[in-house]
């Protein structure tokens, strides 16, 4: 056949495709004025083109290379320039390529069609999706007051629509799962103990230069921050001493000269015992904690009770290797680094009274500002960009009964506990809520009992998320914006000030893809609609020059410079010369304004409630090749660590006949169910808990790599309390025992339990 | 040609689904394509909403993904391979597409070349993009489309486009009579 004899139409079919008029319609391509075929080039990353910028498949935002082949992103390397990472990037952070080329990624806004939760959506315009959310806010914020409007937040791309939030005057402008669900409880202890916040996103501990180092629950190599791990490795490698404290044979309990199977639940017991035993066998540096602690007299009277022997059986430790363990980080002071830990919202009450007594326990070494112990920041003077900011509403006036009453050290702080806003969303008490957004964080999979963030989800007007991937919390949403991967824009001037100073910039490698927007402009938009005069800077460049400006420098400049530029550290300090950055100038091993608050001056064992017979307590950790919840659908990382397993003790596995590798699912103490999960079966796990790394079971049918997956640890807890100082919310109060073939496998108790540890009550579960 | 790409772009005029219905049976009686059952035409919204089930995002993952990369490239991923073979054809026809929401390895802005090919009369370049580019992919585009079960309008649209493309790329060179 040749071409001319192809396709006859029919008259009608002529007709009715005439009728369309698409020959008159504006078509689909246009004269070429830009792009340029590939041209034939070397091999691989060969040749590319090389862009600066900072890392985000972690918060840890190691420096970075991009490189550039005919426009495509081929490959991710460190900055070389970086002396924190250099030329290396974890497994996270190769994979960058995979996120940004992701097809499950979100590309277009989208607006719910079906059910809540459902995942049927229409592709609405930026012009649309920004007016419904504009004309919500504005609807509920007249009609409910301020307050009713409340923002879930995470990360740089969420700083720009926090300012909207705020703006409008809610008190609720930021409840970040990474404070409320993870740093808060160790924020407040060594805010309140030493005056600036030692673990926060980043710890302040010098473990390249210590002699002896603590870790206590803190699995380093497991939870992967480049930088922070190469400081471990190079301080064991020139022979520091290691002790770990931990229910779980974890990587670096791995590497430990003492390791210390500690009964979950008991760190504090410990701690405290070993506190009064550095006292009274005068174990503690002398002149330096006269000069620069106060409090000496009350910690050492409150501590008298606490000996190895009381400690021993609630601990479920030998008395000689508790004694070994401190014998040993006390010989090497002042160069013992006391690792502060990170996520810390373990058990609620008792979560700032651990961390409070690993401050203290770093005070007696006389550890604070020496070489290998706690040290201090080296702030870089950053530029501040005037054109973000809104004017006039900047001033939340609290309402009458606020979320924050009940946390008397919550005032320093940013932000409303999430647990709060999720219990006002379902009773409407002491306030309605009705209005939520959420940006960077997918919140079901972060805060405890997902039941109740859906049930508080179903009860809004209005829900909208900014996001990346279309995870549990886009699907619950009414609105999706596709936000802009860090790879596809700029952000505010980022400064380290770890041990090794430095400026970089977060820039794009590539344009946005698809119909996706940076943060900055979204809020710009959006802004614009709520009539609130914020974001001046025309974009996110501008702003970023600004900042650079006002520190003498500009992009060009740093660019020109690799994208990075050095300062020297000030991080050590003589111990007579110690002013610390509390009001007294000292370090508070005993805490006066806690006491006013009827809250624990000096730190108290108080028990969290043991697991109730046939269940273990559930434990969690990280993975090393994934953060949170956010890149299990990422192809690279989901290849080597495609699901999480249940890590069950070889003696209770035994009894129970369950075999390694066998499939079992979890019940909780409410009788929520896990999805099917491995079992691993080892001696390297105490037989009183269940650990699963964090972040598995995806729940989105959207993230096709992702869904299914393994089990959640976040769907089994569903018990928890919030600590009375700041309002975290608790995660190691949930139990959990074994179903295999539908029968119920209780937990056999082989380790004897002291009258000083009551259970948990079901019957009040 | 220039209906199919359209039929492959989002909709967003409910005027588009009622007359693009018609033209869909015709062509498909045209090219002997068995008709479905037809029982009613899609409201914008719910075209919208099926558009996105298939192409955009949905539970499971998005069915048939409608980019190139997607198909010529061992990881699925986008922007990738695919894309790189298009840009050679753009450049060769000197054109690229006129907005940037979409990468220029969609389907819809592939079937929009190609009808420029065929009305400028570039059928050895057509030639050589389908049997080179285009039929590498859609094929199995349009099997993921099939098992997606889709709406009668996109299964329609599917089968349409796949038979024409086989047809123009089983023919000898020559003039072509639009479509």
């Amino acid at each position: 056949m040749r071409r001319r004899d192809f396709l006859k139409l029919s008259a009608s079919t002529t007709l009715a495709l005439a009728s369309l008029g698409l020959e008159t319609k504006e078509g689909f391509l246009k004269p070429c004025s830009t792009l340029a075929a590939a041209p034939k080039s070397l091999p691989g990353s060969l040749g590319a083109k090389e862009i600066p910028s900072v890392c985000e498949m972690c918060f840890w935002r190691c420096p970075i290379v991009a490189k550039i082949k005919n426009g495509k992103l081929v490959k991710i390397e460190g900055n070389p320039k970086s002396p924190a990472n250099g030329k290396r990037v974890c497994a996270r952070g190769n994979s960058g390529v995979q996120l940004l080329y992701d097809p499950d990624r979100l590309k277009y806004p989208l607006k719910r069609t079906g059910e809540r939760g459902e995942g049927k959506w229409a592709k609405i315009s930026w012009k649309e999706a920004l007016d419904e959310i504009a004309f919500n806010m504005d609807k509920i914020r007249k009609k409910y007051g301020p307050h009713s409007l409340a923002f879930f937040d995470h990360g740089a791309s969420a700083e720009f629509m926090r300012e909207i939030f705020q703006a409008l005057g809610t008190e609720n402008y930021s409840s970040e799962p990474a404070f409320y669900q993870c740093v808060g409880p160790v924020a407040v202890a060594y805010l309140t103990t030493m005056g600036y916040v030692v673990s926060g996103t980043r710890q302040y501990i010098d473990m390249a230069n210590a002699k002896a180092m603590l870790l206590v629950g803190t699995h380093i190599g497991e939870n992967v921050h480049v930088s922070h791990v190469r400081e471990f490795i190079q301080g064991l490698s020139k022979g520091a001493k290691l002790v770990v404290v931990d229910p779980r044979f974890s990587t670096a309990a791995n590497k430990a000269d003492i390791y210390l199977p500690i009964r979950p639940g008991t760190d504090t017991a410990l701690l405290l015992a070993w506190i009064n035993y550095v006292i009274e066998n005068k174990l503690y540096d002398e002149p330096f904690v006269p000069r620069n602690c106060t409090g000496f007299n009350e910690l050492k009277s409150a501590v008298k009770k606490y000996t190895f022997e009381w400690a021993a059986p609630i601990c479920d430790l030998k008395i000689e290797d508790m004694k070994a363990a401190i014998e040993l980080l006390a010989k090497a002071r002042p160069n013992t680094a006391i690792h502060p830990g990170r996520h810390s919202t373990w058990y609620g009450r008792g979560d700032v009274g651990r961390h409070h007594c690993l401050s203290i326990l770093a005070s007696l070494f006389g550890s604070i500002g020496a070489p290998g112990g706690i040290y201090f920041p080296t702030p870089i003077k950053k530029g501040h960009a005037h054109c973000v900011a809104c004017k006039g509403e900047n001033e939340v006036e609290e309402p009458d009964v606020s979320l924050r009453d009940k946390y008397p050290f919550i005032e320093a702080l940013p932000g409303t506990p999430t647990a709060e806003i999720i219990k006002a969303t379902i009773s409407g008490k002491p306030y309605p809520i009705k209005l939520w957004g959420i940006n960077g964080v997918n919140i079901i999979q972060t805060i405890p009992n997902p039941y109740e963030t859906i049930k508080a989800i179903k009860n809004l007007d209005f829900i909208f998320c900014e996001e990346m991937m279309p995870g549990e919390t886009a699907i619950w949403s009414d609105i999706i914006l596709p936000g802009a991967t860090y790879l596809e824009r700029y952000d505010s001037v980022y400064t380290y000030d770890l041990l090794t100073p430095y400026v970089t910039v977060r820039q794009p490698v590539t344009e946005p893809l698809f119909e996706v927007k940076t943060p900055y402009w979204i809020a710009k938009e959006l802004a614009k609609r709520l009539n609130l005069d914020c974001f001046r800077c025309g974009n996110e460049k501008e702003l970023v020059e600004e900042e650079l400006k006002q520190m003498g420098l500009s992009l060009e400049k740093l660019n020109a410079e690799g994208g990075l530029l050095k300062f020297k550290a000030n991080p050590y300090r003589k111990p007579d010369e110690l002013t610390m950055p509390t009001d007294t100038g000292k370090i508070l091993l005993s805490v006066p304004d806690f006491a006013e608050e009827d809250l624990d001056a000096v730190p108290k064992f108080v028990a969290t409630p043991a697991p109730p017979k046939g269940f273990a307590r559930l434990i969690y950790g990280r993975s090393p090749v994934h953060t949170f919840s956010r890149t299990m659908n990422n192809l690279w990382l989901n290849h080597e660590w495609p699901e999480n397993h249940a890590w069950i003790n070889d003696e209770v596995a035994a009894k129970l006949k369950i075999q390694d590798g066998e499939t079992i699912i979890l019940e909780n103490e409410h009788g929520k169910r896990s999805n099917p999960i491995k079992a691993k079966v080892t001696p390297g796990i105490r037989p009183d808990c269940i650990y699963m790394a964090h972040g598995f079971g995806c729940k989105s049918k959207h993230l096709t790599k992702a869904f299914k997956k393994g089990a959640s640890d976040q769907y089994l807890i569903t018990t928890y309390e919030n600590d009375p100082f700041m309002g975290a919310s608790s995660h190691r109060t949930s139990f959990v025992r074994i179903v295999k073939k539908d029968v119920v496998k209780d937990i056999p108790d082989l380790r004897p339990l002291p009258k000083e540890l009551p259970r948990f009550e079901l019957n009040k579960a | 040609m220039k209906f199919l790409a359209q039929g492959f772009f989002y909709p967003d005029n409910e005027e588009f689904i009622e007359k693009g219905s018609s033209a869909l049976l015709g062509l498909a009686q045209d090219l002997k394509i068995s008709l479905p059952q037809v029982d009613k035409i899609p409201t914008l919204l719910e075209h919208q909403s099926e558009f996105v089930r298939l192409f955009m995002a949905a539970p499971g993952g998005v069915p048939a993904p409608p980019y190139a990369s997607y198909y010529i490239n061992s990881q699925k991923l986008l922007f990738q391979e695919g894309l790189e073979q298009v840009m050679e054809y753009y450049q060769k026809a000197g054109l690229e597409p006129a907005s940037k929401s979409e990468p220029p390895d969609h389907l819809s802005l592939e079937l929009a070349l190609a009808s420029h090919m065929i009305d400028s009369g570039h059928f050895a370049l057509l030639d050589d993009f389908l049997h080179n580019h285009l039929l590498l992919w859609y094929p199995k585009f349009e099997k993921k489309l099939f098992n997606a079960g889709p709406s009668w309008w996109f299964k329609l649209l599917g089968q349409v486009t796949g038979k024409l493309l086989k047809q123009i790329s089983s023919m000898e060179g020559g003039s072509y009579e639009k479509a």
